[in-house]
């Protein structure tokens, strides 16, 4: 009997599979100072791994257009790979290119559900053909390490692929890197979070895409920095070292605050691409950036105008790593607070760097949780800001440390010059959006009535969504075939595509022709996420219907005060979209051992007029946060469809976009392709 | 007392303009867009226009910088026959254009290079799309001599015409020293690479040209030894007949070499019909089905080769880079006040402005002339040719346009439809541009595209004899 047929169960099964990455990118293994800090091995969950590699969420498919053709995909259950945590690091070994883009792909998936408690889903895909609003399960991100020569590398919402670019350094005259030497995008750690979490956010808020005000592509910009800048401190050995460097002082300059640095190298000769911290000043030495709340006024420019969000949010972050730190620097000092001079112990070292870490990781985690409290589309930075803190309440409570990070983001924003409109103080708990319930009479009335039909069809979803997870009840809801049962779902879910659905069509029907053999064949192919996908898409449907029917009877100007929703001149109906569900289950920070059930919901509409700029499209609507254990509506995050406001400002951002090649070949496609090229 | 005028002709998307300060006269660049129909007419009946105001005599000609929309009655037989009709005793170019000057002869070789190796990769593409008609304006001038050569060969053969290049910072006095003409841009230095307008992003401070052309080799899998011989058969002119064809055949390379060792590459033919193909190191069969469902599924999911859009953006920035190379000017009056001429300056000249200051000669009776920053002379400008046909980054908004006063005049010489129709994009001119001058000038602005619909009152429009329309303004100090 071959070693590989014995069946595993599952507790044999390794928890991790060890790979090996550029810790940053390979301009680290290039000096002999960095080098020991060069490399790092990821420790990801295990899962079952075909050549590309290929798993449940990524599938790496290294074809080079340029070339036409394929570099050899990489089987990382090779003897080799598997004992040796994978390849080693090698700038000329296509192999782990493709490692290292699965690798650091998974890292951030992982952070990201983390985060949230919940599996990541990919946006779906659209036929885009009239009449035809089926949206198709993406089970995996592409992609592509070499896809193209280019000083770029960017996310395609459309065919779901994240497309690496890889280039000849200029000759910048700093030898900052080899002129002429190639660089590869998809082996800087930065550029690949970074891109990760384009596709992670597009999957989420798949309108900020869509460039309505100066902040929606800057806010995609900066979040994916922020994600890539946060990782580097889950890797201790660079985090230690640096800590050691800059003798726990991480305001001054540090790897740890700068992205993509072979990529700047090779384009500006600088020591990285962006730096959240600072920058080289008129002299090329390094100068720490203060807050300038003017900047947020007169920049416009997607990265430059991001990069506030990002220096913001990083001085929230130093200013909570000083507060952990104070008591450990007045230890080590014999209580003056000023560290002596030279190298300071390596046991400090690695309390600086543990505390670090975890500051990181608290807010790494806050500005991920945040996404769910956002508006479903035109987000602003101040909008972002009171998510952050509505977020944190939600998850943390009243906890004081976690009111001392509140503070601290609240501060640094207003540090930035960046204030949310219609908010009395600076201060968290004014920050927070407002309650639903206490609300002027009209709206939280208009709360209570879709509380009332929502939560039973919550509870009907989390039902379901528990029982789909076990695979027998699932086989066993199907042969019932219930016509309100889970049965129904799958049905309406999956509407005719391809031989499966079929199967699933007569499922649903209660096909006898099936037998047990088929029925469970088709589950095994159906992953959790392609459930939850299809669940969700059932829930949809259904909450559209309930929302409708609350709202009946209700005034015209409440649903437009309380949900953003307006209806169109001609007719008295609504018209709207449920664009978004999810679901979080999270511990009651308030009430121990009591655990909440968070649902997301965003609703939407749209109108495209003959009196706006050419490429406008004026949408509205609102992200309702519902608490299903206390059955209420709690926030409901809107921007207003016909708010008069929003129009000017909206006209006003696409008149002032500048690029001059975007409108040279427009459409261009992607529409980061262009935001990320250093050209335009 | 002083009369000035000022006139732009309306022939086109292209710039053409006259001023008379006093009896001096001057005439600002004399072209239209390489696209625009009846080319070698509209630009003749300007010249002939040019001839008949000036009676034959210009007494400075400012060619601004190597654009086609700026240059080309130089370059049609026709239009050239009418210029040898008025006789320049001057010819003002910009320091980019001294044969003498070392760094600026460097610059010309890598930006011609760059711009040769640009439209090579281009080439693949099909001569009417965008990317062909970018690929054939790179190409551009055919011969060995440059359109600036070319013209400054005119002038100094035809009408002996002395031949002045500017620097930043000069000051030269013209119009029996009444009026002061001063030289703002082109810059030497980084800025002349800084043609978008971004705070924080040191990226768009481009490479210098040359290393443009390796970038653009490198997408086109060439060797700098096979990119050196193509460029003999640059020689050719762009107007023979299948020129792109003979330029993709010219680099002898298709496709470029893989970043890796063949060892490490599979073609697509070898994943369709492994049989057919085999392989010292097969691929497994999960390897191969992979590949082959790529191949094969999902074509809306599969990527396509973009290599003719980068090389349009290297494009793209090589020709923004030469509107920085523009000679910008500006004439201070004796009334204090000043004209903008800035040429198709873009960002990093303006900015560039302030690294210098100005001073002007002594007045009689007086030891020292005024020294004055760039600041002090845009708050004194009284007119302003718009920068650039009025495109997003050829105007300065807070140390350019705000700075300027209220009474301010100006005019932009800019044909929207021509700008769309030669693939410019929708936003020449800018409408929020337009619309803070609207504001800046309350209502004194003109363009050429609108002067048959609406004519503010500072403004005259007239079409003499020649057929030449064209747009006044008369002020007196």
């Amino acid at each position: 009997m071959n070693a590989n047929d014995v069946p595993l169960i599952r507790s044999e099964l390794p928890p991790h599979r060890l790979l090996r990455v550029f810790s940053v990118d390979p301009s680290l293994a290039v000096r002999t100072e960095s080098l020991a800090v060069s490399e790092t091995t990821l420790p990801l969950p295990w899962e079952d791994l075909t050549p590309g590699p290929v798993g449940e969420y990524l599938e790496v498919i290294d074809y080079d257009p340029t070339v036409n053709a394929f570099c050899v995909p990489v089987d990382l259950n090779e003897t080799f790979p598997l004992s040796q945590a994978g390849y080693h690091p090698a700038v000329g070994d296509p192999r782990f290119h493709q490692q290292m883009v699965y690798a650091v792909g998974m890292r951030t998936i992982i952070n990201f559900e983390r985060a949230w408690g919940r599996r990541i889903q990919w946006a779906p895909d659209h036929p885009y053909r009239e009449n035809d609003f089926a949206e198709r399960f993406v089970a995996r991100l592409r992609l592509f390490p070499h896809a193209m020569r280019a000083e770029n590398a960017y996310y395609d919402p459309q065919s779901k692929a994240i497309l690496f670019g890889y280039f000849r350094a200029r000759d910048t005259k700093t030898n900052a890197i080899m002129p002429n030497s190639i660089v590869f995008t998809c082996l800087s750690a930065d550029v690949i979070a970074h891109e990760m979490t384009h596709a992670i956010l597009d999957g989420i808020h798949p309108r900020y895409t869509e460039d309505t005000g100066p902040d929606v592509l800057a806010f995609h910009e900066a979040f994916a920095d922020l994600i890539a800048l946060f990782q580097h401190f889950s890797d201790t050995a660079l985090l230690e070292a640096q800590i050691a460097r800059t003798r726990g002082d991480l305001d001054t300059e540090t790897q740890l605050a700068k992205l993509a640095t072979e990529f700047g190298q090779a384009t500006t000769g600088y020591g990285s691409l962006r730096d959240a911290i600072g920058g080289p000043n008129a002299n090329g030495q390094w100068v720490r950036k203060a807050p300038d709340p003017a900047q947020y006024a007169a920049t416009l420019e997607p990265h430059a105008r991001g990069s506030i969000l990002v220096s913001a949010i990083f001085d929230a972050f130093l200013a909570i790593y000083k507060s952990r730190t104070r008591d450990l620097i007045r230890i080590a000092s014999d209580g003056r607070g000023i560290l002596p001079a030279g190298d300071i112990h390596p046991d400090l070292v690695r309390r600086l760097a543990r505390e670090a870490g975890e500051a990181a990781q608290d807010v790494l985690r806050m500005l991920v949780r945040a996404v769910d409290y956002c508006p479903p589309l035109d987000i602003t930075f101040a909008e972002y800001l009171r998510a952050i803190i509505t977020a944190d309440y939600d998850y943390e409570g009243r906890l004081a440390a976690a009111h001392e990070r509140r503070v601290a983001f609240a501060s640094a924003f207003q540090a930035w010059g960046i204030y949310p409109d219609r908010v009395t103080s600076m201060e968290p708990a004014c920050l927070k959006w407002g309650d639903m319930t206490s609300m002027r009479t009209a709206s939280a009335d208009i709360g209570v009535r879709l509380a009332k039909s929502l939560v039973p069809l919550v509870r009907q979803l989390r039902t379901s969504l528990v029982e789909f997870e076990d695979r027998n009840r699932l086989g066993e809801a199907l042969r019932a075939s219930h016509p309100q049962g889970p049965a129904r779902f799958v049905y309406s879910g999956r509407q005719g595509w391809s031989q499966e659905n079929d199967r699933a069509f007569r499922l649903a029907e209660g096909a006898p022709s099936l037998t047990d053999d088929e029925i469970t064949q088709f589950l095994d192919h159906l992953s959790d996420r392609e459930v939850e996908f299809h669940v969700l898409r059932w829930f949809r449907r259904m909450a559209h219907q309930e929302i409708t029917d609350a709202l009946e009877g209700a005034h015209l100007d409440d649903i437009r005060l309380t949900l953003g929703l307006s209806h169109h001149e001609d007719c008295q109906q609504f018209s709207f979209e449920v664009h978004a569900a999810r679901i979080t289950r999270i511990p009651d920070p308030e009430v121990p051992g009591r655990v909440k059930n968070l649902l997301f919901i965003e609703l939407t509409q749209s109108e495209r007029t003959a009196k706006m700029v050419p490429g406008m499209k004026m949408r509205g609507g609102c992200t309702l946060v519902i608490d299903t254990h206390r059955g209420e509506v709690t926030y409901a995050i809107r921007k207003e469809f016909g708010s008069g406001r929003r129009r000017e400002n909206m006209e006003k951002h696409l008149v002032n976009r500048r690029g001059l090649a975007s409108l040279y070949f427009d459409p261009v496609g992607s529409p980061f392709a262009m935001v990320h090229s250093g050209v335009a | 007392m002083m009369d000035i005028s000022v006139r732009m002709y309306c022939h086109g998307l292209g710039d053409c303009f006259l001023i008379r300060l006093a009896d001096t006269k001057i005439v600002i660049d004399a072209g239209l867009v390489q696209r625009a129909a009846k080319k070698a007419k509209k630009l003749t009946a300007v010249i002939n226009s040019l001839a008949e105001a000036t009676d034959g005599h210009v007494d400075l000609l400012v060619v601004t910088h190597e654009h086609y929309d700026h240059v080309a009655s130089w370059l049609l037989d026709e239009s050239l026959e009418a210029w040898r009709r008025i006789r320049v005793d001057e010819l003002w170019m910009a320091w980019t254009e001294d044969p003498s000057d070392a760094y600026a002869m460097q610059l010309r070789k890598t930006r011609q290079t760059a711009a040769k190796v640009v439209a090579q990769a281009l080439a693949a593409s099909e001569e009417s799309t965008p990317l062909g008609q970018l690929a054939m304006q790179l190409a551009g001038n055919p011969t060995t001599e440059s359109w600036m050569d070319q013209i400054q060969r005119f002038f100094t053969e035809v009408h002996r015409s002395k031949v002045r290049f500017c620097r930043p910072g000069e000051v030269v006095p013209l119009v029996h020293d009444q009026v002061n003409a001063i030289v703002l841009g082109p810059p030497r230095g980084d800025l002349l690479f800084k043609s978008d307008p971004t705070r924080s992003a040191p990226e768009t401070y481009a490479m210098p040209f040359g290393d443009m052309a390796g970038r653009a080799g490198f997408l086109l899998g060439a060797s700098p030894d096979a990119m050196a011989a193509s460029a003999e058969f640059l020689g050719v002119d762009v107007k023979e007949s299948d020129y792109l064809g003979r330029l993709r055949q010219s680099m002898g390379v298709t496709t470029p070499e893989p970043p890796f060792p063949a060892a490490f590459t599979v073609s697509p033919r070898e994943v369709l019909s492994p049989e057919d193909s085999p392989r010292t190191a097969p691929l497994s069969p999960g390897q191969l089905a992979l590949l082959r469902d790529y191949l094969t599924k999902e074509p809306d999911r599969q990527i396509s080769d973009t290599r003719s859009e980068q090389a349009a953006l290297l494009g793209l920035k090589l020709d923004s880079d030469t509107n920085n190379t523009s000679l910008a000017l500006m004439f201070a009056l004796p009334n204090g006040r000043t004209l903008l001429f800035p040429g198709d300056a873009q960002v990093g000249s303006w900015l560039s402005w302030s690294s210098q200051s100005y001073t002007l000669p002594p007045r009689p009776g007086q030891p020292s002339g005024e020294s004055l920053t760039i600041d002090q002379l845009l708050r004194r400008v009284k007119f302003y040719k718009c920068g650039h046909h009025g495109s997003h980054n050829a105007t300065l908004r807070e140390r350019g346009l705000e700075l300027m006063p209220e009474d301010l005049v100006a005019m932009v010489p800019v044909v929207h439809d021509e700008a769309v129709a030669a693939g410019w994009g929708q936003n020449l001119p800018l409408e929020s541009i337009m619309k803070r001058l609207d504001e800046k000038t309350k209502g004194n602005y003109i363009r050429t595209d609108r002067v048959q619909k609406e004519i503010p009152p500072v403004f005259t429009c007239l079409e003499d004899e020649a057929g030449a329309r064209y747009v006044e303004w008369i002020y007196q100090i």
